[in-house]
């Protein structure tokens, strides 16, 4: 599918979305953003439940207003905190979105739910009531959910939030074998689920795009530009404005702080940029130029 | 049509998932009235009949919120907004099948365990008095969910309607005689509406009013329900 958003604002109440335009046909695009950024306003404007202010979105070049359902019908949407009926199976639950997803034949849905409760590890569980899932599990099921009908554009929002940490590192790896002939938009505050799983990113700060395009070029700009600092002990100027700490840690030789800045304090060392670094650094460069 | 046929299958399994509470109610409405009036030892089948269905129709004015309540809450959660409703073209379908659902077992119950009992016990009784019977109960027991339905949207909450329903039914019972507007009779009047044709046709108004309840339904669900 060919998703292309162009220039999307909304507003509630405040400015929530402004000028949000980026276009993508395929592979995984991360979401990044401060909580009340506007990650997940963006996603339902995309999964077609709330109507932007300003801009529109195309999916291969069709308009919602005069396909709402056919547009719906090619989108699988886990929501931020996937829940549903706490006593209904987890093989009911899927036949039932089948349905909804017009699989009419018996056959049919019984084999799509089978298919999608491998893929996701959960084929142990389908007699299992929902309500009776683990955090992690319920996350998978959202998953499934999604996956029916085997959608070309699949919205993930916030899909490790409240899971333990072993949770997410499986979900995470459940992520990344989604992409393939298909599109899929990932929201998170988390940086480690879109370094893991995502080949494009889409930084959004205070409602606005920070950055489009791919992760090395972003982690790229942030080189030269993270330093870490080893010394007895911590100094007076890692306090100023123009720094940004990442990180600080005492060891056996004082301390040790990673930290963003355009110019090195004395005692630091390069180092490699990661997500997080660029992140940072993509940030504090869009809060300093306003 | 599919959506309707959808949605009611599933609305039925998820009341089935709910049968201990189920069953519970459909004894208090439908079979513990029924021991109540043979434990009374009338003679008199016709007097026996009319009693069962006056108490029935009492239970189940009360009873019908609880009911609908293990299907519908009365509030629309995100997630049957954002995994459910998003896929249909007509999402007040999903409302609208669980109040079918809630009305099929209602008045299916009481059809089912009253007519068992007229085959047993009616001998020589008018037929007619069956099918008025029946009918009055089929048409009630709608009013009764699609108004239940309605203040539970109004409300936000399904038991809430409890209480609105009592004060309408004691309206009912000490002043209203008139079938057309009445939920339900006192039992003077109750073998006039089993019995006379154009009392009984007049209570046919009763779906007229359910239609009327349900197009106010709809537009309050789909108010929760529409893009924002």
């Amino acid at each position: 599918m060919k998703l292309k958003v162009l220039g999307i604002s909304n507003r509630y109440k405040e400015q929530v979305l402004d000028s949000i335009s980026f276009e993508v046909d395929q592979g995984i695009v991360g979401i990044l953003g401060e909580n009340g950024a506007g990650k997940t306003t963006l996603m339902e404007i995309i999964a077609t439940l709330v109507r932007p202010s300003e801009g529109k979105v195309e999916y291969d070049g069709k308009n919602i207003e005069q396909n709402l359902f056919s547009v719906r019908q090619q989108i699988g949407y886990l929501p931020q905190k996937f829940d549903f009926f706490s006593k209904v199976t987890v093989e009911q639950a899927l036949d039932y979105i089948c349905r909804l997803k017009r699989i009419e034949s018996k056959k049919e849905r019984k084999l799509e739910v089978e298919e999608k409760l491998r893929q996701v590890g959960l084929i142990q569980q389908s007699k299992t009531r929902f309500g009776d899932l683990s955090g992690g599990m319920k996350q998978r099921v959202g998953i499934a959910q999604a996956l029916i009908g085997n959608p070309s554009l699949l919205l993930i929002d916030e899909p490790t939030v409240g899971l333990d940490p072993q949770e997410r590192v499986s979900f995470r790896q459940l992520l990344s074998g989604l992409a393939q002939d298909r599109v899929v938009l990932l929201s998170t505050h988390i940086v480690e689920d879109i370094a893991m799983t995502s080949e494009y990113l889409l930084v959004l700060h205070q409602g606005r795009v920070n950055y489009y395009g791919d992760l090395s070029t972003f982690i790229r700009a942030a080189e030269g530009k993270v330093w870490m600092y080893r010394g007895k002990q911590m100094p007076q100027a890692l306090q100023s404005e123009q720094i940004a700490m990442i990180s600080s840690q005492t060891t056996a030789s004082g301390v040790e702080v990673r930290y963003v800045a355009d110019h090195p304090i004395e005692n630091s060392i390069s180092i490699e940029p990661t997500l997080e670094h660029a992140y940072i650094y993509a940030n504090r460069k869009q809060v300093e130029h306003g | 049509m599919v959506e309707l046929t959808t949605q009611l299958s599933f609305s039925f399994q998820r009341i089935l998932k709910q049968r201990v509470s189920c069953l519970f109610i459909l004894f208090i409405t439908t079979i513990l009235p029924l021991f109540l009036v043979l434990a009374n030892r009338i003679d008199n089948f016709e007097d026996n009949w009319l009693a069962l269905l006056h108490v029935q129709m009492i239970l189940h004015t009360l009873l019908t919120p609880v009911l609908l309540n293990t299907i519908w809450s009365g509030r629309l959660h995100n997630f049957e907004k954002k995994t459910i409703l998003y896929y249909l073209r007509q999402p007040f379908v999903y409302f609208l099948s669980q109040i079918l659902v809630v009305w099929l077992i209602s008045a299916g119950s009481l059809i089912i365990v009253d007519s068992a009992y007229w085959v047993v016990s009616a001998q020589g009784a008018s037929g007619a008095m069956w099918a008025g019977t029946v009918l009055q109960m089929i048409l009630t027991t709608g009013l009764l969910v699609t108004l239940t339905g309605l203040l539970s949207l109004l409300l936000q909450r399904t038991f809430y309607s409890i209480l609105l329903l009592l004060i309408y039914l004691l309206i009912s019972l000490s002043f209203i005689d008139r079938p057309m507007f009445a939920l339900w009779f006192s039992p003077n009047v109750t073998e006039q509406m089993v019995m006379q044709t154009d009392l009984v046709i007049e209570r046919g108004w009763l779906l007229i009013w359910m239609i009327v309840l349900l197009v106010i339904g709809r537009l309050l669900f789909l108010k929760k329900a529409e893009r924002r």
